[in-house]
């Protein structure tokens, strides 16, 4: 049965493998996920000797109170109304506890809204009942930025029965916020004493179950760790699961140009002890991100439940085009939230470049044609969620212009948008009329308006999981390495890092897991020779590959082969050395 | 070439076929002036060698590591590729043309010994060695020799290069290093035209580091540093004990350890006066004359 298996597997690779070229260039690392320190390790993200609580709070680089420790603090920001961290000390009834802690707030991601950070001194018993709680909001929107300021609580005696202290840093909102905040230097003394808390300067990082580092040269998401239950080549795979709707590990490789040939082949393998169900799927993935720093977006969200109601009224926003970036996204942007209701309605949406004048970018901006439902409005792309639509509305309120319009609803981020080719430097003008029923008005917190996302515009669209050759499903064949691959070439006037991914999408499954191992990603037509370790030579590390690689003719290809195939005959043979050894450049 | 391909047969008998676990091999760079302290100008040789774990392999396959400085070093130089002379007859199969190694440079025919790469003034050698052919067929340019040699650092160190470089002018400790290795071992051994199976090993550095420390040679009671102990050391012993800085001034080429007589670490030193009076007792006395 393993002949067999092995046998059609190299029928399959001798049908889809790519055509002979002869020049190859490995730019995938530790591809066979055997070095790293594994799932349990150091994640630089998690401050070691705190409880953290809510999603989005962390070990943050971005700020450090100096002198104090040598470059961390603790972040949080929006998401949850409470996230935050904390840590307890043991203390007797009567003793004096303080607490002291320095918070900042970035100018470029500034605390806004309702957020408020906080430091809390409380006492619990021993069976952990609240006996004493002492908080003190810091900081707020109002809050000076990029200034570290000074909060301390007590010293306060601790009550009767009181068994430990607990010192929390946590942000907190109401309904609208955004930014973030950052704790340093925390401090708790009982009776005038050293400071009790460990890893008060956020220095150390701490363990995590599933580190997201625990693979070298690659970065986890999710539900996702290093395992030896099975492997393709050496001893280890990456083994992903359904607790989250997507898992994963990526890679970012290499700066990918116009023609470059890419080939992106791993091996997957799903348990029948614990196999893919439902819709959900695995597969390999080739993202695409700019070769450089995309500037932050910018929005006019000035459509809120105050405006009047049955009235259009105009939103624009007036920016310039960032140097490099050559499309812009325009969006007609919903804000909700769950204190949000009612519903706000688009219409003639309009875009207009500097370099033309008077003309309008946008296409069908008054929303007329499309059929309908989700992502229904032609020209327009639909974001959102199940419960958060922008979806095409005709008849149901006067529109702007025409019959049509583009309703937005719901409790999250939804909107529509459109691209648009722009020039480094240009003006454009973005405006859009937003208008919200008497019969079903906005209400509470959330806004609407237009928003210009920049991009550039050499990144070419991601090879997502779906295709013929680089995904399986529940029906695809269990206890078997799978190959899957990704042939592509770029495009012309393309220019965008490439990004390696493996990944599990959960679907509707609340079970199931798969693996992959063996990864390979090789430019085909770059290098003149063969380069497996992407610096630019043929030197002994790369025959030190080649010499593993080696199969002999007719194969079956080894791992890490495809950038030693240099007649693209499946296997590393004397063809491939007869090749390769003219070619060596040294290091 | 007979016995090579005996004992070859003999392993390709018994071992064909085997498919072992990864070894471990194990790097040493070794020096006769290691822990020394040695005069400025003179000659430092060195030497690679690999021991490779027995049981789960057969033998060295490939093997590539760096000699670096360490940047902290008083003086930085080029340090000179290894003397191909040097490279055991049992080890021509990792050499190319018979093996795989790089090009060589500056009209070395081979790179086996140390390519120099870094800035100019402080280059090290990059990829020293090469690999077998285990491919059991020749190969046209390199690789010409497919006779895999089986066992190469199980019977104890094989040493894989040695070289030397003059020691700089600059006093100081110097720490050299072997860095970025690579090592394949056999896992199975063929006979040509099968070929042979290697596998990835686990490389031990711990061993791979050279430490000497350039400067004037201890020689315990020689004050005036003329290469003797003698009754002419007296009156430097004296000026030492009782105005160093001048002592310093009037034998600048003289290593202040020479009166730590003692060896306590402490000098200049009462205590050392004692110890002075019995050592010259012994005079004359040839240097060195070191710690106990």
């Amino acid at each position: 049965m393993k002949l067999r298996a092995v046998a059609a597997a190299g029928l399959l690779l001798a049908l889809v493998a790519p055509t002979a070229l002869l020049a190859r260039q490995s730019i995938l690392f530790n591809g066979s996920l055997e070095f790293g320190p594994g799932p349990i390790s150091e994640d630089p993200h998690v401050p070691a000797g705190w409880v953290r609580f809510g999603p989005t709070v962390e070990r943050s680089d971005e700020a450090n109170l100096v002198p104090s420790g040598e470059g961390h603090a603790l972040k949080a920001f929006s998401s949850d109304p409470q996230v935050g961290a904390y840590q307890d000390v043991p203390v007797l009834p009567g003793d004096y506890v303080y607490i002291s802690a320095s918070l900042y707030t970035r100018s470029t991601d500034k605390l806004s809204g309702d957020a408020q950070a906080w430091i809390i001194l409380e006492f619990y018993k021993a069976n952990n009942q609240q006996a004493g709680f002492y908080p003190v909001a810091v900081l707020n929107a109002s809050s000076p930025a990029d200034t570290w300021i000074f909060a301390s609580v007590g010293p306060i005696a601790a009550p009767a029965q009181t068994a430990y202290a607990r010192m929390t840093c946590v942000w907190t909102w109401n309904g609208s916020a955004g930014g973030s905040a950052y704790w340093d230097d925390c401090r708790l003394t009982v009776n005038g004493g050293p400071n009790e808390l460990l890893n008060g300067d956020f220095e150390t990082a701490g363990l995590s179950e599933q580190s997201p580092f625990g693979i070298d040269d690659w970065i986890g998401f999710n539900d996702q760790e290093q395992s030896d239950d099975f492997a393709k080549d050496g001893i280890y795979s990456v083994k992903l699961g359904t607790t989250s709707a997507y898992s994963g590990l990526f890679q970012n490789m290499t700066v990918l140009n116009a023609g470059d040939h890419v080939y992106l082949k791993a091996w997957a393998w799903i348990p029948s002890s614990d196999p893919l169900t439902e819709n959900s799927r695995a597969g390999i993935k080739l993202e695409f991100s700019p070769n450089g720093v995309v500037p932050p977006p910018e929005e006019n969200l000035a459509f809120n439940a105050n405006q009047p109601k049955n009235t259009w009224v105009q939103v624009a926003l007036n920016t310039t085009v960032p140097p490099g970036i050559t499309v812009a996204r325009v969006v007609c942007i919903f804000g909700g939230n769950p204190q949000t209701t009612g519903e706000v309605h688009f219409d003639a949406a309009w875009a207009e470049r500097g370099s033309q004048p008077g003309v309008n970018q946008l296409l069908n901006a008054s929303f007329e044609t499309g059929p309908g439902g989700a992502n229904g409005i032609t020209n327009w792309t639909e974001f959102g969620s199940d419960t958060a639509t922008t979806r095409k509305s005709c008849f149901a309120v006067p529109a702007y212009q025409g019959v049509c319009t583009a309703k937005s609803t719901g409790p999250s981020f939804t909107g529509i948008y459109q691209e648009v080719a722009v020039t480094p430097g240009e003006t454009l003008f973005i405006r859009a009329y937003l208008y919200t029923p008497s019969s079903n008005p906005l209400t509470g917190t959330g806004a609407a308006g237009v928003k210009v996302e920049w991009r550039y515009g050499n990144v070419p669209e991601n090879i997502d999981i779906g295709g013929a050759t680089n995904t399986i499903y529940a029906s695809s064949p269990k206890n078997t390495w799978i190959p899957l691959y990704i042939d592509y070439t770029m495009p012309s006037g393309s220019n965008a890092i490439g990004r390696f991914v493996n990944i599990i999408e959960k679907g509707l499954a609340t079970s199931g897991r798969v693996y992959f191992d063996a990864c390979e990603a090789v430019i085909l037509n770059k290098f003149n020779g063969a380069d497996a370790d992407a610096d630019d030579d043929e030197d002994l590390l790369d025959f030190a590959q080649f010499q593993r690689a080696y199969s002999g003719s007719g194969g079956p290809q080894r791992w890490n082969g495809i950038v030693f195939d240099s007649d693209g005959d499946n296997d590393v043979d004397m063809v491939d050395f007869n090749y390769f050894a003219p070619r060596m450049t040294g290091p | 070439m007979l016995v090579r391909l005996v004992s070859f047969v003999i392993v390709g008998l018994t071992c064909s076929g085997l498919a072992l676990a990864t070894g471990t091999v194990s790097l040493t760079l070794t020096s006769p002036s290691a822990g020394q302290t040695v005069p400025p100008g003179s000659t430092v040789n060195w030497t690679i060698q690999v021991t490779v774990s027995t049981g789960d392999n057969y033998g060295l396959a490939l093997i590539a590591c760096d000699l670096v400085q360490d940047l902290n070093n008083p003086a930085l130089f080029d340090i000179p590729p290894g003397d191909a002379a040097s490279i055991p007859a049992i080890m021509s199969g990792f050499n190319r043309p018979a093996g795989i190694s790089n090009p060589g440079e500056n009209g070395a025919p081979s790179g086996y010994i140390g390519v120099q790469r870094g800035t100019a003034g402080q280059k090290n050698l990059i990829q020293i060695g090469g690999g077998q052919n285990t491919f059991g067929q020749a190969g046209s340019v390199i690789g010409t020799d497919p006779i895999v040699e089986s066992g190469i650092g199980q019977s104890g160190p094989q040493a894989i290069l040695s070289g030397s470089f003059v020691a700089p002018s600059v006093e100081g400790t110097y720490t050299f290093r072997l860095e970025n290795a690579v090592a394949n071992v056999l896992t199975s051994v063929g006979t040509p035209p099968q070929m042979s199976q290697v596998s990835q090993a686990t490389v031990d550095l711990s061993g791979a580091v050279l430490t000497f420390t350039v400067g004037q040679e201890v020689c315990i009671g020689d004050m005036n540093g003329d290469g003797t102990i003698s009754f002419g050391d007296i009156n430097a012993f004296v000026v030492y004990q009782v105005n160093f800085a001048a002592w310093q001034s009037t034998y600048p080429g003289c290593n202040p350890k020479n009166g730590d007589i003692n060896c306590d670490d402490v000098y200049p030193a009462f205590s050392d006066i004692n110890p002075f009076a019995l050592l010259m007792q012994q005079t004359p006395k040839p240097c060195p004359n070191p710690c106990p």
